[in-house]
């Protein structure tokens, strides 16, 4: 068993001063993560002396979403997400992604940042949040820095954040215009399911046309990245000039392309090419378009 | 018949106690002064043991005693071959066999003693897969043995040459299952108490089989079954699969407890669970058919070869269970069939819900939906052209005629209950999109109870008190699946009282006589018989015993709602004053019941005789829809229609059936316990995924009473008939969806959208 | 390690304890207060058998430190049946046969409390939502549904 001290935060300041002066110290939000690899005596938590508890940091949670940019606290629970009427409004797709995520009981304790900090291939907030060209703030005692989601993890597991940060929020531009977005998700059962793979879609579009896109898969290539050449693709095309069908073949070209073939490559090339055309299919439904 | 308690959806009578949180399973249980107890595993599948080093294990704090194989009296036991070793002695023969055990003041005590024992192995070869366990020249796994093979069931009736011959269609396939992890959601736990109430030892816990574990206890200990006492009562679900791992785990404790002179608890983690407990069987599957152009079956040729693991377990019996009923419930006068068990170095197998039968009718109702597609008939034309009626002779040579043979009636109401034909005709069409609909049946017949497994026999004690509260006992053990209630219910009916005045007790094996096991769906069956015997006995006292007091004729009295009754309506006394009456007067108001089955037969070399004396009937129906695009597929509906002989308790039968169903949805479509080179990947429910209540799809339960003559008020068995047709109805609703047959299990998402699995690390 | 201490609400009763560091929630629960009624299934949250009510949600108690809900207040099983009798949900488990093993049920019940208490009529794809994390291999969660929707019936009135 791990032994370590537990030591609880009240306040951000108070985070950021334990992180400068413990050292060997893991942040604890809800748990649902780390409470696992400790049971499960992952080696990666062999050596920590403390855990940092801070779920009572106030600083930390919340949702904001402006006309421009919208912010949401790392400790923001998905519950939270799936429950927010903003949310649901605005981002739809982030409040899928919430509620696809565990069950009630994780819902309700596990958190965006432990999401995104804890970075395993499949967790489900990466694709939404990439997808609107998320970055995360970053801080220490000394002050805050900002990585962009898409460069925050290094392989699974493995992120930027250095050992005295705390994730503090995640902050994004709001998409404007007319927009769309489908989030969708392959679970080997219909509940507690992690993804075999999941898509999100953002699409801003103007005249029939699409002005910006960005698709974004999870659980397919080893860190979540946007498909550029489907982005390349889509982008600027009129919606008679896009084939579906041809967007799906790019997408699982390019998965491909980072994954090289691998075990699971004969199921997630021909499912991921379909995630793609429905999610391009339904855009292009949504936006009134049926020619 | 009108009923009073009997066919009634009674409350369960021990349900106040698990609402409220005050049911003790055994991981709540404590005693004064009590030890913990855990067992150090090995990981490899085949290996010798070369040194155990403990002395720095002894030396830990709280540490207690720590043991090996040379510290138990008698090391070998099991229920049908004496092969299973309590802990690992010169070799192990799979990865999860317990090598050494530390006893402690707690459990993070004995924890930690663990880590600071080493064992030296000498890595051996293994064997993984049973058909290269069968080879000649296969690596032999048990000492004095000559081979691999556990064990050999043929069958043998007609001429199968010469009814190929008089085929026109001859189709030959292959299937698959795989290995299933029980899933109870309480991991196994047992505390043993020493020298309690003049017994040597006294085992508490998930156990399901009371006396099987206590036989095992003696024989380790090398005691009298006398000086062995097993309290059996609140148990977190078994499915089959609290037998010989708990037994195991009691001899240990029970050793442990003997060393030190104090309670030694015992409770596995959900990753002990899976590493060390038995798992359902995986089978390799050959089947050949003949049928002549008009869809009449002229011969089967079966061959099931069945993983036993490291040890020899149930295989005999499970095996057993799949000859006789390898070729469904059709009429074929040509058959051969022979049903294999070897052992491997993979994790074990033995007994869970359904048995030998799950894997057996996977195979052969997902044949016939496939013959019936090669002739050009309806699947449910192809069946009734083949199925037992009232009267037909089975593959062992068996006619049924003692019960109803009700194949035709559970089929047609579960048709009913689901709309099959529309479906079916709907979903034959043109489907437009990427999403299908599909709709799949399944029927088959069970034999109830052990059959010539074994003597088929149990008992009951019923004591009636002063007050004329009533105490029943049963030799038979509650799992979760509503005995106590079935049990309650049955003697209430017999004696007249209201289901208030009885009261069921916890099974302890010192009091009640050995009943055997509480499997094959035997308990309301044989139990109920033995509950109803004991009732019965009192009831003839009781009656006596009034018409000589009130001058009636026993004919013209009736016992009802606690009351006697002289016949018009007139009451005479309360039960509790004529029993205490009774009582007082010296007659004796406690009765042993007993039942035994009625007589059976099997020729072990031919494969023939009359296996079990009574069947039950049975009929699912699945409509799916699968996802063409992704490989995502939903059950959406799902009718199951069960001849129950009686319902004793609707309600329950009901839960039973519901149970039974999601069961066997996840032995369909996602469980699955991936094994390599022996070794189990990933041992919690994060990677063995079994259903949530999202994956439910509608369920229509169809109870269907023909009451047989040797049941309790005509009742037969509903707990494992309920999981074994569901893999197949899915299989085939899948293939009438999609056009693709898939002949392993599960259908994951790989199998649906290309037809084949894909495992981690391969190619 | 040095102790911590709590203090929290269980069933209404106030508790000052000293807890280990990590030491759950769970184990706080079954060793320190000897309330077993919350089983343990699975240890990494994915069984739903240890499911209390924390500060009225459903939670792990499997994946939460005690010293995590320092001040919380907390339900569990033991804490359905008052003076007054069985909880509706507990009478509506017992009439619809919603039990088999009964192992699932603390945390069945727990899950479908904190439900109600926050939507009084739920429909039936929030029942399932509301119990998707606590999984039964005995009753096929037909009849637990029927049991929630019956006492949200039963309670309403
Ligand atoms: C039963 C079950 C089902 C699940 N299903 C899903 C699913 O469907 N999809 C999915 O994506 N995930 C799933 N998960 C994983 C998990 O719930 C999520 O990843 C969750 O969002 C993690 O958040 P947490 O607050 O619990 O993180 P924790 O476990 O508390 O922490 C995770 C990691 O992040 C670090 N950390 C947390 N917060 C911060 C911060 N603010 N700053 C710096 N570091 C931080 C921690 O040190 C730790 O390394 C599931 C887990 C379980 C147990
Ligand atoms: S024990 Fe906590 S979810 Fe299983
Ligand atoms: S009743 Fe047994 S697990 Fe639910």
């Amino acid at each position: 068993m791990v032994e370590y001290q537990l030591l609880r935060a009240h306040s951000l300041e108070e985070v950021l001063e334990i992180l400068t002066e413990k050292k060997k110290v893991q942040i604890l939000a809800g748990g649902t993560d780390l409470m696992v690899d400790l049971h499960q005596q992952d080696p990666k938590f062999e050596n920590i002396d403390y855990l940092l508890d801070i779920t009572d940091v106030a600083e930390l949670k919340g949702i904001k979403l402006g006309p421009e940019e919208g912010e949401i606290g790392a400790l923001t629970t998905h519950a939270e997400l799936l429950s927010s009427p903003e949310i649901k409004e605005k981002l739809p797709f982030i409040g899928a992604a919430a509620s696809s995520i565990g069950s009630t009981q994780i819902r309700n304790r596990a958190t965006i940042g432990g999401n995104l900090v804890n970075a395993a291939a499949c967790a489900d907030s990466f694709s939404p949040l990439i997808a609107l060209g998320a970055e995360l703030v970053l801080r220490n005692k000394g002050g805050a820095r900002r990585v962009l989601l898409e460069d925050f993890v290094e392989w699974p597991n493995q992120t930027v954040l250095k050992d005295n940060e705390v994730l503090e929020k995640i902050v994004f531009k709001m998409p404007q215009g007319e927009y769309h977005s489908s989030y969708q998700k392959i679970g080997r059962r219909n509940a507690v399911s992690i993804s075999r793979l999941s898509l999100t879609l953002l699409a801003e579009v103007e005249n029939e046309a699409i002005k910006n896109i960005q698709v974004v898969s999870g659980a397919a290539t080893p860190a979540p990245v946007p498909f550029r050449e489907v982005n390349k693709y889509l982008t600027a095309k009129t919606f008679a000039e896009i084939d579906p069908a041809e967007a799906g073949e790019i997408a699982a070209d390019e998965m491909v392309g980072i994954t090289g073939e691998r075990w699971s490559t004969p199921y997630k090339r021909p499912a991921l090419s379909k995630l793609v055309e429905r999610a391009v299919k339904d855009l292009l439904e949504e936006a009134g378009y049926n020619g | 018949m009108a009923f009073k308690h009997v066919n009634k959806g009674v409350r369960r009578v021990d349900a106040y106690e698990k609402v409220t949180g005050k049911a003790k399973f055994g991981a709540d249980l404590e005693f004064a002064n009590m030890l913990h107890a855990k067992v150090l595993r090995t990981e490899y599948p085949h290996a010798e043991i070369k040194k155990i080093e403990t002395a720095a294990a002894e030396g830990m704090p709280g540490v207690k005693g720590v043991f090996t194989a040379q510290d138990i009296p008698n090391n070998l036991f099991g229920v049908i071959v004496q092969d299973q070793q309590v802990l690992a002695d010169k070799k192990v023969l799979l990865a999860g066999d317990g090598v050494v055990m530390a006893v402690a003041e707690t459990e993070a005590q004995a924890a930690a003693a663990l880590e600071k024992i080493e064992v030296e192995y000498k890595e051996l070869e293994g064997v993984f897969d049973p058909l290269e366990s069968r080879k000649e020249g296969a690596l032999k796994l048990h000492p004095g043995k000559d081979d691999n093979q556990v064990i050999h069931h043929p069958l043998r009736k007609g001429d199968v040459e010469k009814g190929f011959a008089e085929a026109d269609v001859i189709l030959e396939r292959e299937y698959t299952t795989q290995f299933i992890e029980h899933s109870y959601l309480e991991p196994e736990a047992v505390v043993v108490v020493p020298n309690e109430e003049n017994h040597l030892v006294s085992v508490y816990g998930s156990i399901q089989n009371p006396y099987a574990t206590r036989n095992a206890v003696s024989a380790v200990l090398e005691v009298e079954l006398a000086e062995v006492r097993v309290i059996q009562n609140h148990i977190g679900g078994s499915f089959g699969g609290k037998d010989e791992v708990v037994s195991a785990m009691a001899a240990r404790a029970a050793v442990m407890a003997l060393k030190t002179g104090r309670p030694v608890k015992m409770v596995n983690s959900r990753e002990e669970s899976f590493t060390e407990s038995y798992k359902r069987h995986p089978y390799h599957l050959t089947y050949k058919i003949g049928a002549t152009k008009e869809g009449k079956l002229t011969a089967m040729e079966i061959e099931a070869v069945a993983d036993s693991g490291g040890y020899a377990c149930q295989t005999p019996f499970v095996t057993w269970r799949s000859v006789v009923q390898a070729t469904g419930p059709y009429e074929v006068e040509n058959v051969k069939t022979d049903t294999y068990g070897y052992y491997t170095n993979n994790p074990y197998t033995g007994a869970m819900r359904g048995y030998g039968s799950p894997q057996v009718i996977f195979a052969q109702e997902s044949l016939m939906d496939e013959l019936a597609a090669e002739l050009g008939l309806e699947p449910v034309e192809l069946r009734k052209r083949n199925m037992y009626s009232q009267g037909s002779v089975t593959a062992s040579g068996q006619k049924l005629e003692r019960h109803t043979v009700s194949l035709n009636e559970v089929m047609t109401k579960a048709m009913e209950a689901i709309d099959y034909k529309k479906k079916y005709e709907e979903y034959s069409g043109e489907q437009p999109g990427d999403k299908k609909k599909g709709i799949g049946l399944s029927i088959s017949f069970r034999g109830c109870s052990l059959g010539a497994e074994a003597i088929d026999a149990a008992a009951s004690v019923i004591q009636i008190n002063k007050d004329g509260s009533v105490a029943v006992y049963s030799g038979l053990a509650e799992n979760g699946q509503g005995l106590k209630t079935i049990f309650s219910q049955i003697a209430a009916e017999v004696l007249g009282v209201p289901m208030s005045e009885v009261e069921f007790k916890e099974l302890d094996t010192s009091f009640t006589p050995d009943s055997g096991s509480t499997v094959a769906s035997r308990a309301t069956l044989i139990g109920g018989n033995a509950i109803k015997d004991a009732a019965e006995k009192l009831k003839g006292r009781i009656m006596d015993f009034a018409a000589d007091k009130y001058d009636f004729k026993v004919e013209q009295l009736e016992l009802k709602d606690g009351f006697l009754y002289d016949g018009q309506g007139n009451r005479l006394a309360t039960f509790a004053d004529l029993t205490g009456e009774m009582g007082n007067t010296g007659i004796l108001m406690s009765a042993y019941g007993w039942y035994k089955s009625p007589p059976i037969s099997w020729d072990e070399e031919k494969g023939s005789g009359n296996p079990y004396f009574t069947y039950v009937y049975g009929c699912q129906i699945a409509e799916v829809e699968v996802d063409t695009g992704t490989g995502e597929l939903n059950v959406i509906n799902m009718a199951a229609a069960h001849d129950v002989g009686r319902a004793i308790n609707p309600e329950n039968v009901k839960g039973q059936i519901y149970g039974g169903v999601m069961m066997g949805l996840g032995y369909g479509i996602m469980e699955e316990l991936e094994v390599r080179d022996g070794v189990i990947q990933g041992t919690n429910f994060h990677d063995y995924m079994i259903p949530t209540i999202q994956d439910m799809p509608d369920i229509k339960p169809v109870i269907v009473e023909n009451p047989d003559p040797d049941g309790p008020f005509g009742a037969k068995s509903i707990g494992e008939p309920t999981l074994e047709l569901g893999s197949a109805a899915i299989a085939n609703a899948v293939a009438h969806a999609s056009g693709r047959r898939i002949r392993s299990l599960p259908l994951n998402l790989e199998r649906v959208l290309i037809g084949r699995a894909l495992h981690k690390g391969g190619k | 390690m040095a102790k911590l201490d709590v203090e929290i609400t269980v069933n209404g009763a106030r508790h000052k304890l000293e807890v280990g560091s990590q030491e759950r929630l769970l184990d706080t629960l079954r060793e320190q207060l000897k309330m077993t009624g919350t089983k343990e299934g699975c240890s990494v949250g994915e069984c739903g058998a240890c499911t209390v009510i924390v500060d009225d949600q459903a939670v792990n108690s499997c994946l939460v430190l005690t010293a995590q809900v320092d001040g919380s207040e907390i339900i569990t099983v033991e804490g359905l049946e008052s003076k007054s009798g069985l909880h509706p949900l507990q009478k509506a488990f017992i009439e619809k046969q919603a039990i088999q093993c009964g192992f699932c049920t603390p945390g069945m019940l727990m899950s479908a409390l904190a439900l109600l208490n926050t939507n009084p009529t739920p429909t039936k794809e929030e029942i399932k939502t509301a119990l998707e994390g606590n999984l039964c291999r005995c009753t096929g969660y037909q009849q637990i549904i029927d049991a929630v929707e019956m006492a949200a019936e039963e309670w309403g009135v």
